[in-house]
């Protein structure tokens, strides 16, 4: 009879299971970026950022409720008459427009702050842990991780971007009164908004990694990429100023640029094609000169001490 | 062989980290020994499948060197001699998602951190936030990110860099738990001799971006055949002496402490020693067929200032 | 004047309210000391007091018979390697080595040929001029001895002289210690690394909670610790007649047979002295043939985790 006592080793444990990455490592690293700077901020920021994200989505679920149910709106007696001065003030616009009206602007101011408080620790807290070593020495690529640092960076973005342009659209859909009309007028929108919310993470990520690569401290990776955009505010008008003014300078004024190529796609409507062209050249060429740095910055071999 | 590098040869710009390396490394607990800018940390970055050779090849398991595969570090540990911690995890989810990088799945991951480290004594602590961990308590934790995911090969880089006394005797019963896994390699880095002579059985020297000597401990410290070495409780000159009056040939009389080196050969047998001493009073306390140190070999083959005594002309 | 070379008598030293040090009496001699003692024990600030770093608030101690009291003299004689990192970073090394020499009153021209020696000795010569602020770890610390011991004084502390060293440095420094012990010197080395201290000498103290636990050679230490029974490991030829044969005597606690080596036999003994003397007159009387003895547990970490714990 087999015996029914048994030791069990509590040692060391192979594991033999398949060594193949089921998830790739740059999501890994994205959202652990994220959820490292989630846990670093203060209950009361986070509070703060909640409750400033409340307010907003509400504002876009009732505005947009609004303005497609208006006749219904205007049965409440007390509402018609504002609601009737307001629709003479404001003449009917398209749905795009309204994106344009409710997310670039404020995807943009929100987008550049969060970078400086909150992207600015990506990798900068990673070098002063010596965490990159870590990274690899594991099955991760300078790739794997730059990719991941701008999914972090493009999970910050969604949240001003993807997230109010599917509000705005579910809650449309619902509350229109002619759904013909609104697919036709919307069913392109996804594709814009992604389109502007890839801009704002390539762009705004790639400068936010370089300075929080080339920095140990998170505060001077913060302060140095508003260096940045001081500078790029700034630095055209003399450049302006000495060799007389042409699109390639007027580009290099960084934030504004994205501003307008952010309108053009929004708008899909060019108005200076020249302009338009240089703006995005010059935005083009930061950005690639940011990325190839980094990658300098994070040469896996020079990591690994 | 679990390794083999044939010709290696690694330049940054003009200046040559690796020349012309061949080693192959058996399925052993190594220590790699060498003073610093020798090539250990390139060598172990070759080794990672960081280094793209400038001529000469490697093979380490299935996988080729120098071909930029990120594979091979899924088979191959890394615990680095600084403090390299992913600040705002706690201990569990650091492993675990180190065990991820390297193609765990979440749940599988979880579950080694969690037995992983149980294993280097950190099960109490592995909630904790790793901000509030003691110097000791990291060491644990590099060295649990290191074999979390079962690689053949661990590299560890002095381990026991800052623990006193007590930590280190703890690191190197683990160091020594896992040499002893069937099929699973550890490469020890240190500069302490003493920790490589214990924890080891293939010995590594590197200087000057060469590798200066490799081979079993037990072979490369073998010494003469019948030279023994002693140690009296007093008085061994006169010992020395005695024993020399019985024929035998004494040498290396030890100024400092009570030790000699005798060869016994001739028919002599060691129980003859206790014999001819136990006369005079004398009492041998240690009797060990005189093999080298690891430290001897490392004097033997890398270069140490040797006038340093002299030069100081006191 | 007496034979020592330090002499240590009846030293407390508290800050504040903190006691680092009660009553501590020791008298060194030439030659090579270790003083070990786990982290927060006292041993930085035995040295910072021998050397004249502090003062000790109750008691006296002595240095080659002098007080360090209005006593500048005394300060050519003594030298010290702190723990702390403190360089002056802007010189080179050899810049740094000689105004240090040249503050103790040494010429311009000697000054430069010693701190010139000095670099080769402890091989820094490969940095040049460039300066202290980019020396690696290793480097400074080298420094470091090489400027506790530029003006050859008589007696010497190293306070945790090896960390931060290549293996390399390491032996170098060790042989240099040990050659500094040899001519004559006092050396007093701290070190939490056990078997780096037992390879430049036998000779240690003890430092726990602030006062001695233990001072002198390893081994008579070691021998006076009859509580823990010395472990001695043998290879005989054979070793099961050998253990019956020990079995019958007093001084014996335990044997043990190792089944993976048909030779080896560990013997537990209370008494080492008896055992060294009954162990001759055994192995003729009952034909045994010894290959080694050793033992397992007197060595100074043995001895150590035996006195601290």
């Amino acid at each position: 009879m087999a015996s029914k006592s048994e030791i069990y080793s509590q040692g060391y444990q192979k594991w033999d299971g398949d060594r193949t990455q089921v998830t790739p490592p740059w999501y890994l690293i994205g959202r652990a970026g994220v959820q490292n700077i989630l846990a670093s901020t203060g209950k009361k920021s986070r509070m703060f950022f909640i409750i400033a994200f409340v307010i907003y989505y509400f504002m876009l679920v009732a505005s947009t409720t609004l303005r497609l149910q208006i006749e219904n709106f205007k049965r409440i007696e007390w509402l018609a008459g504002v609601l009737e001065a307001w629709q003479a003030a404001q003449p009917a616009q398209s749905e795009v427009w309204y994106h344009e009206a409710f997310i670039l602007r404020p995807a943009i101011f929100f987008t550049f702050w969060t970078m400086i408080l909150y992207g600015s620790q990506l990798i900068s807290k990673d070098r002063a842990a010596n965490a990159l070593q870590v990274y690899f020495s594991k099955a991760v690529s300078r790739f794997d991780y730059l990719f991941g640092k701008f999914f972090a960076v493009a999970q910050m973005t969604a949240v001003v971007t993807l997230v109010p342009s599917a509000i705005i659209i579910c809650v449309g859909l619902v509350a229109t009164t002619d759904h013909l009309e609104f697919i036709k007028q919307s069913w392109y929108i996804p594709i814009l908004t992604g389109s502007f919310w890839l801009l704002l993470t390539i762009t705004y990520g790639s400068i936010i990694l370089l300075c929080s690569s080339l920095m140990n401290r998170s505060y001077m990776a913060g302060a140095s990429f508003f260096g940045f955009a001081v500078f790029t505010a700034v630095f055209p008008y003399i450049l302006g100023f000495i060799f007389g003014a042409h699109s390639f300078v007027e580009g290099l004024k960084w934030t504004s640029s994205i501003a307008t190529i952010g309108e053009a796609i929004y708008s899909l409507k060019v108005n200076e094609a020249g302009l338009l062209f240089w703006q995005v050249f010059d935005v083009a060429l930061v950005t690639g000169v940011a990325i190839f740095l980094i990658t300098r910055r994070i040469e896996p071999v020079e990591v690994v001490k | 062989m679990l390794l083999t590098i044939d010709n290696f040869t690694v330049s940054y710009g003009r200046h040559r980290v690796l020349d012309n390396i061949s080693l192959e490394l058996p399925q052993a607990a190594v220590g790699l020994l060498g003073p610093n800018g020798a090539g250990k940390s390139t060598l172990i970055k070759a080794i990672l499948g960081l280094l793209k050779p400038e001529s000469g090849n490697g093979r380490f398991l299935q996988f080729e060197l120098g071909k930029n595969d990120k594979r091979i570090r899924q088979y191959v540990g890394y615990m680095p001699e600084s403090e390299c911690l992913i600040p705002g995890f706690s201990a569990v989810q650091y492993v675990s998602y180190v065990a991820q990088l390297n193609g765990m799945g979440r749940r599988e991951a979880f579950k080694r951190a969690h037995k992983v480290l149980y294993l280097v004594g950190l099960g109490e602590a592995r909630y904790r936030n790793l901000d509030t961990y003691s110097t000791g308590m990291k060491q644990r934790l590099k060295l649990a990110q290191a074999i979390v995911h079962d690689p053949h090969l661990i590299f560890l880089d002095e381990p026991t860099n800052g623990l006193d006394p007590d930590g280190r005797e703890e690191m190197l019963d683990l160091i020594r738990e896992i040499a002893r896994i069937e099929n699973r390699c550890i490469i020890l880095s240190s500069h302490l001799m003493r920790d490589v002579e214990r924890c080891t059985e293939y010995l590594v020297i590197m200087d000057q971006q060469k590798i200066k000597c490799s081979g079993y401990i037990k072979e490369l410290c073998a010494g003469q055949a019948h030279r023994y070495r002693l140690r009296v409780n007093r008085d061994h000159k006169q010992a020395a002496e005695i024993l020399r009056g019985k024929g035998l040939t004494v040498d290396h009389v030890s100024e400092r402490e009570p030790n000699f080196e005798v060869m016994l050969d001739g028919g002599i047998h060691a129980r003859d020693l206790f014999r001819h001493l136990t006369d005079a009073g004398i009492q041998i306390r240690q009797l060990i067929p005189r093999n080298y140190t690891v430290e001897e070999i490392y004097r033997k083959h890398v270069h140490i200032n040797a006038n340093a005594g002299e030069a100081n002309g006191i | 004047m007496s034979a020592y070379s330090i002499e240590v008598t009846n030293v407390s030293k508290w800050y504040g309210d903190v006691s680092a040090l009660t009553e501590v009496s020791l008298n060194i001699e030439p030659g090579i000391l270790g003083l070990l003692g786990p982290n927060g024990a006292g041993k930085s600030t035995l040295l910072k007091l021998m050397s004249g770093q502090l003062d000790p608030s109750i008691g006296e101690i002595n240095i080659l018979g002098q007080n360090y009291h209005n006593n500048p003299q005394l300060w050519s004689k003594v030298g010290l390697c702190p723990e702390q990192d403190s360089l002056w970073e802007e010189f080179s090394g050899p810049g740094f080595l000689s105004a240090m020499l040249q503050l103790q009153g040494w010429g311009v021209h000697d000054s430069d040929r010693r701190a010139a020696e000095l670099i080769g000795m402890l091989d820094l010569a490969k940095a040049g001029r460039r300066r202290v602020s980019g020396y690696s770890k290793g480097m400074r610390q080298k420094l470091r001895i090489a400027q506790s011991l530029a003006h050859r004084p008589e007696v010497l502390f190293l306070d945790e002289p090896m960390t931060g060293l290549d293996a390399t440095s390491r032996t170098l420094v060790s042989d240099l210690i040990i050659e500094m012990g040899r001519s004559g010197m006092t050396v007093v080395v701290s070190s939490h690394i056990l078997h780096e201290v037992e390879n430049i000498t036998k000779e240690m103290v003890i430092i726990n909670q602030g006062s001695l636990r233990a001072r002198g050679n390893v081994y008579e230490i070691r021998e006076l610790l009859t509580d823990h029974p010395l472990q001695l490991e043998l290879s005989v030829d054979d070793p099961r007649r050998f253990c019956q044969a020990f079995l019958g005597k007093p001084h014996v606690v335990k044997v043990e047979l190792v089944p993976e080596d048909p030779e080896r036999v560990i013997v537990f003994t209370q008494h080492q002295n008896q055992f060294f003397q009954d162990l001759p007159e055994i192995l003729e009387d009952h034909d045994i043939h010894i290959k080694s003895i050793h033992a397992e547990d007197e060595d100074m970490e043995a001895v150590f985790k035996y006195l601290v714990h």
